[in-house]
């Protein structure tokens, strides 16, 4: 897939996407530090670094792109061999035991996330899932909350929060 | 004499029965780790290095670094039997590894394969205990100019040794070096970077940013992928797997080679295990007598590479405990172990802390001893193991990666800023830009701005004190020379350079 051209020479749509979130980010820093002094007392102060990193990244931004026009993208796996929707389920599962991980606590959150990746992703039957999952829930609190002391939050089951070894 | 009395502590301290099973436990891991594609070196001891907390500092070095060589050990084991490299160290090994097991000689190439990984490993740390030390004594005369510009050199070292574009893996050191500027700055104590969050106002931890972008990123992108594994059936009992006297005294002379290039590749930051590997092999097809047989189940092209491999892992640790710089992403997280145990890597730890320095060194020859007998009597076992958990090892990873984030602060927005990196590095991967460099960016980025500020505040704010001191200004003009001449020679030769060091 193309983006941009220039001069004849087309920018792939990744490096044009990339090189904007660059300039993206060289502009934040530059904004978020614009009341910061560059030189305090004859010393460098908080702003000199981001401002030399900035800067170095512009030019380097630019050296990208003008690279990208030329150069041949390496691709890791052919587009028909990669499968976007297995990674994106993976991290919805993920961010959903993140969202459960304090208000319902580990054991719940743990067993709900191996349930639906073991379910959905890897394929076993659901009997089997819901077993391991029930065992890796377990587990989990056993060995970090009983024997390596990690507190792990509660939640729904908050008595199980103050067994330890 | 003082070494070898300062070793005997190291293994008093190693040979305790607490620190013996840590490291049994580390080189099993490091073991399976390395034979399971889709987790490496750097993501298993980032993901570890969590749970290693209540361990105290040479417990959890002690089990970091027997997960970061076993994982040398264990790559060996999916590039022969499987054609799938577990780690990029091992991709040459598949070359002519893979022939043998299909010649129905996988024990054999699997053997030699652990008999060089145990020679390169054992001679290395005994090239760590030669350099280490005095190396930390020059170090220890460096003033703030001269540490600046050496942490200059090591991060362009790794920039151009990594990928295959220097201006992108320039990219991610200078992305790195800006997410080693959130949070307090150093000399005034004022919120940077911050963006008005107050979860960020202590930085960016490094640990989050670690998991999420070697750990949880590997996995993610694993999905992409359901990966099958043929694996080659074939005899791996104890006297199939012992080369015969015969074939390793065929083989001796390039485990040394293998040693040698190992370990200095090994010192330079950058140019670590693979790059070694890929070196080793390339030294000995030129200098074979037969190199037709490279490619077609050459007992040297198996011997040669992972020798060099394993060598190059305790080459690696000599700048991380001398002077405290870390050339891999594995090296790196090691660095910051010692930082959260409140150790202060670098020239001043063989002073502060030789318990855990020469304890450290000592477990590694003991960890060696434990990894050859288990890469030569238990590889069924391990092949077994691999097959059967591999379909459990994604919510394993997440279990680990989220807990032990989640555990070091209990704090969940850590998690989060896990997540995030996660993301940034599947970004990072699909634009070709090299996570590893950032990662030392964002470590050795605190300690390089208050040095450069320390040294500029000695000159009254002149720049010229980094070219004016002779220490400074060599370390700058090898920082010139080192980000120009592999471009040069990469022009002339076209050779690409590996993704991972």
């Amino acid at each position: 897939m193309s983006g941009p051209a220039l001069f004849g020479y087309r920018i792939p749509i990744k490096q044009a996407v990339g090189g904007i979130v660059i300039w993206a980010l060289i502009a934040a820093v530059l904004w978020s530090t614009r009341k910061m002094p560059f030189y305090d007392e004859g010393a460098p102060g908080p702003r000199f670094m981001p401002v030399v990193l900035s800067v170095t990244l512009a030019v380097l931004n630019v050296c990208y792109w003008a690279e990208s026009l030329t150069r041949e993208e390496p691709r890791t796996r052919p587009a028909e061999e990669r499968n976007l929707l297995r990674p994106a389920v993976f991290l919805t599962f993920t961010v959903l035991f993140v969202l459960l991980w304090e208000p319902a606590g580990a054991l719940v959150a743990v067993f709900l996330c191996a349930l639906l990746e073991l379910r959905y992703l890897e394929r076993y039957a659901w009997g089997k899932s819901v077993l391991v999952s029930a065992l890796i829930s377990v587990a989990t609190l056993v060995l970090f909350q009983i024997v390596l002391g990690v507190a792990l939050p509660g939640g729904l089951f908050e008595m199980l929060s103050y067994v330890r070894l | 004499m003082e070494t070898l009395h300062l070793l005997a502590q190291g293994f008093s301290v190693a040979l305790t029965p607490e620190n013996l099973f840590l490291c049994a436990m580390g080189v099993v891991a490091g073991t399976m780790v390395g034979a399971l594609p889709g987790i490496g070196p750097a993501g298993a001891t980032a993901i570890l290095l969590p749970a290693t907390f209540k361990l105290g500092p040479i417990g959890s070095l002690i089990m970091l670094s027997g997960i970061y060589y076993g994982t040398q050990y264990g790559g060996t084991i999916t590039s022969v039997l499987m054609k799938i490299p577990g780690e990029s160290a091992s991709v040459v090994t598949m070359f002519d590894g893979n022939p043998l097991a299909r010649q129905g000689k996988a024990g054999l190439a699997l053997g030699l394969a652990a008999i060089g990984s145990f020679v390169g490993g054992t001679l290395s740390i005994v090239g760590l205990m030669m350099f280490g030390p005095p190396l930390a004594n020059l170090a220890l005369m460096l003033g703030p100019a001269e540490y600046f510009s050496l942490m200059v050199l090591a991060l362009s070292l790794v920039s151009a040794f990594t990928g295959r574009s220097l201006v992108r893996a320039l990219i991610s050191m200078v992305f790195g070096l800006l997410l080693s500027l959130v949070g307090q700055d150093v000399m005034t104590g004022n919120p940077r970077l911050t963006f008005g969050m107050t979860g960020l106002l202590d930085g960016l931890d490094f640990l989050p940013v670690g998991v999420g972008l070697f750990g949880l990123c590997e996995i993610i992108q694993s999905f992409e992928k359901k990966q099958e594994y043929e694996i080659i059936k074939t005899d791996l009992g104890f006297f199939s797997v012992l080369p015969s006297l015969k074939q390793i005294r065929e083989t001796f002379g390039s485990m040394l080679r293998g040693t040698g290039i190992g370990f200095l590749v090994g010192l330079f930051p950058g140019a670590g295990p693979t790059v070694s590997s890929f070196l080793a092999y390339g030294v000995e097809q030129r200098i074979s007598k037969k190199p037709e047989e490279f490619g077609h189940g050459a007992l040297v092209g198996v011997a040669a590479p992972e020798t060099a491999n394993n060598a190059a892992t305790g080459g690696q640790m000599v700048p991380m405990l001398s002077l405290g710089l870390p050339s891999s992403p594995t090296t790196g997280i090691l660095l910051a172990a010692l930082i959260m145990f409140g150790l202060r890597p670098g020239p001043t730890l063989f002073t502060e802390a030789p318990d855990v320095v020469w304890g450290l060194m000592a477990s590694m020859y003991i960890g060696n001893v434990m990894l050859v007998v288990i890469n030569l009597a238990f590889i069924p076992l391990i092949v077994m193991m691999m097959d059967r958990i591999k379909g459990y090892l994604a919510i394993v990873i997440l279990l680990l990666s989220v807990i032990g984030v989640y555990g070091y602060r209990n704090n969940v927005f850590d998690v989060w800023i896990m997540l995030t990196f996660a993301l940034v590095g599947y970004g990072l991967r699909e634009l070709d830009i090299p996570e590893t460099p950032a990662i030392l960016g964002l470590l050795l980025g605190g300690q390089a701005e208050s040095s450069l500020r320390q040294a500029l505040v000695l000159s009254d704010g002149s720049l010229s004190i980094l070219v004016s001191r002779p220490i400074s200004a060599t370390f700058l003009a090898l920082t010139i020379v080192s980000l120009i001449l592999p471009t040069i020679i990469l022009r002339k030769k076209g050779i690409q350079t590996s993704d991972e060091v």
